[in-house]
């Protein structure tokens, strides 16, 4: 415990001297006024406008126009949708990138003017406030990705120090030096997390559950970040690796904003189940559903790879190094 | 006590070898120095004794123990301290050596006390960044001793000191020897090699070109002549005697109004020139 409790000093120490850690604590400020003062709570989110030409069949519920011309003019300056009817009673739709689905619906729900149609939500909850919509997005991937960042920063500077050569010559083990770097970014990258929502929704969540995901988020992060640095030897190429990574591991983010497009590969991505847990303990039932297998899996995997890779490149001993 | 036997090494595993057919022993409680110029193979034979390069052919043995089957607890009874001073910049000199303490689980040395005898007290709370090269030197020699390790490797550890913090060094060097450590001492520098080391071995391309006591190198390589300045017309002169014909050095010394007598033993720099052929300081 000394030794681990050592390194988590040091690591903190060295941390607190890194103009990175910094830049990121100032973005955390950035973040909780933005969402707090600049993001509105609420948008007005009009009905479309719906226009029509030759289409005696919607022309009661749509704005009527006199020409085709006329028709498109509107579609294109008003973002409006557009039915556009011809002589043998076929009917085209003109918009702007709408989906099928969106179509289908608006549609229906013209067919159905006169008995509307009912609907009901399987799982009721209170609409999101529209500034606090993208905080899961904003924790998962600033809080829990500063394992992943700084502890790739701590070990490059251990590396170009020269410091890795003298630890692998002390009885440090990697697992000791893996178990400190998850313990220093596990309490940043909660503290982190639990600032951000503390400061913006308030402390009426299920922290339980919160400090749980953000703790086993971070430290996954954490271990991925350590692996992943292993074969670098300067921040150059490093920074553009882990920035692509990154990137892949943002893609989850547009899963969350459109439900629709979630294909099982998005859903595999090791940021997947944390923005969803977040989703469901800020906003929905307040116990994250479904994500455990995904996070045990991802803990299974990114564990030995961490400390094979630590050991191949940091702590070899006896001439067995990689 | 280390034992190095047969050892080679190839870094592009075509054959090209950094070094080959290194064997010695180090006695405990001895010092070994290793000399030889930059590139000769110094740092790679001390990188296969600690394990930080692979051990490709050879054996090497902590007393009884292979290299190859050390485990990392082993590491509490050895010290290192590298030719390129490497501490963490952002910790101040206590604290580097506070850290690494926390590492062993056998007992350390206070790193004040330690910093002191390294002539660091007063800067052992700026941050090494401010440390210029000899006192980072002086810092990973700290670092090396913190543990009282039963074998110490030493690369250079008085290369970029002044006379006055190089001499602390070297009596710290010579106590780790009393209290028994067994000490490998790399490095190009003989007169230091002369004054502290009970064993030198001479590395030069790779291979041990002569290894012995640097008094028994210096019976065995070097020569017994003596040089005798007189006064003649006013002036001094110069001679030279070979001491294994004393006979004329006698005579001489009746028949002249001798002024000085020199020894002429060689040093190792000149042993070495003469036994591999290459300058030490290449």
């Amino acid at each position: 415990m000394k030794a681990i409790g050592a390194l988590v000093l040091q690591d903190l120490k060295r941390l607190l001297k890194n103009a990175l850690f910094w830049v990121v604590s100032v973005t955390l400020v950035l973040i909780v006024l933005l969402v707090q003062f600049v993001f509105p709570k609420s948008v007005s989110m009009d009905a479309p406008l719906l226009v029509s030409f030759q289409a005696p069949s919607y022309s009661t519920m749509t704005r009527v126009v006199d020409s085709e011309a006329a028709l498109r003019k509107v579609v294109a300056e008003e973002q409006a949708i557009g039915f556009l009817g011809d002589a043998e009673g076929n009917l085209a739709i003109l918009h702007h990138g709408l989906s099928e689905k969106t179509i289908a619906s608006v549609l229906l729900t013209l067919q159905h003017q006169q008995a509307p149609v009912r609907s009901e939500v399987l799982q009721p909850q209170e609409p999101i406030p529209f500034n606090l919509h993208w905080l899961p997005v904003l924790i998962s991937f600033e809080a829990l990705v500063l394992g992943f960042i700084l502890s790739g920063t701590l070990m490059l500077s251990e590396k170009q120090e020269g410091t890795v050569r003298a630890m692998r010559i002390s009885p440090l083990s990697e697992g000791r030096y893996i178990i400190a770097k998850m313990i220093l970014f596990v309490f940043i990258g909660s503290s982190y997390a639990g600032l951000m929502a503390l400061f913006t929704v308030g402390p009426w969540i299920n922290w339980v559950a919160f400090l749980l995901v953000s703790a086993l988020g971070s430290a996954l992060f954490a271990l991925i970040g350590l692996a992943v640095t292993t074969p670098f030897r300067d921040m150059n190429s490093w920074f553009f690796s882990t920035a692509l990574l990154l990137s892949v591991n943002m893609l989850s983010a547009l899963g969350y904003s459109n439900p629709s497009i979630q294909p099982w590969w998005m859903r595999m991505l090791p940021s997947y189940p944390f923005l969803m847990s977040y989703d469901d303990i800020l906003f929905g039932s307040g116990w994250p559903q479904g994500v455990w297998l995904t996070i045990g899996l991802w803990m299974l995997v990114a564990i030995p790879v961490a400390l094979l890779a630590v050991r191949r490149v940091f702590f070899a001993k006896g001439g067995v190094w990689a | 006590m280390i034992r190095v036997q047969h050892v080679y090494h190839d870094y592009e595993g075509k054959g090209h070898y950094a070094v080959a057919d290194i064997s010695f022993v180090a006695e405990s409680g001895k010092i070994f120095g290793f000399l030889g110029p930059s590139g000769a193979g110094k740092s790679t034979v001390q990188n296969i004794m600690t394990g930080l390069l692979p051990l490709q052919k050879g054996e090497v043995f902590y007393d009884e123990l292979s290299v190859r089957h050390v485990k990392t607890a082993f590491f509490n009874r050895v010290g290192v301290s590298f030719e390129q001073p490497n501490v963490y910049t952002a910790l101040t000199g206590y604290e580097n050596l506070a850290y690494f303490a926390a590492q062993f689980s056998v007992p350390t040395l206070d790193p004040m006390k330690l910093l002191d005898r390294v002539g660091l007290r007063d800067s052992a709370h700026k941050k090494a960044s401010e440390y210029s090269k000899g006192m980072k030197q002086r810092l990973t020699l700290a670092r090396a001793l913190i543990n009282q390790g039963d074998y110490l490797f030493l690369d250079e550890p008085t290369s970029g000191l002044d006379p006055a913090t190089s001499v602390l060094v070297r009596e710290l060097i010579r106590e780790q020897a009393k209290r028994g450590a067994t000490i490998f001492l790399t490095t190009h520098n003989m007169e230091l090699a002369d004054s502290l080391c009970d064993t030198v071995a001479f590395l030069s391309e790779g291979k041990i070109r002569a290894m012995d006591t640097p008094n028994a190198l210096k019976l065995t390589y070097g020569t017994s002549q003596v040089r005798v300045t007189v006064r003649k017309d006013g002036r001094e002169e110069d001679s030279f005697f070979d001491l294994r014909q004393p006979q004329a050095f006698h005579e001489f010394l009746k028949e002249n109004n001798v002024l000085k007598v020199h020894s002429m033993e060689a040093t190792l720099e000149e042993i070495f020139l003469r036994v591999t052929g290459k300058e030490l300081k290449s």
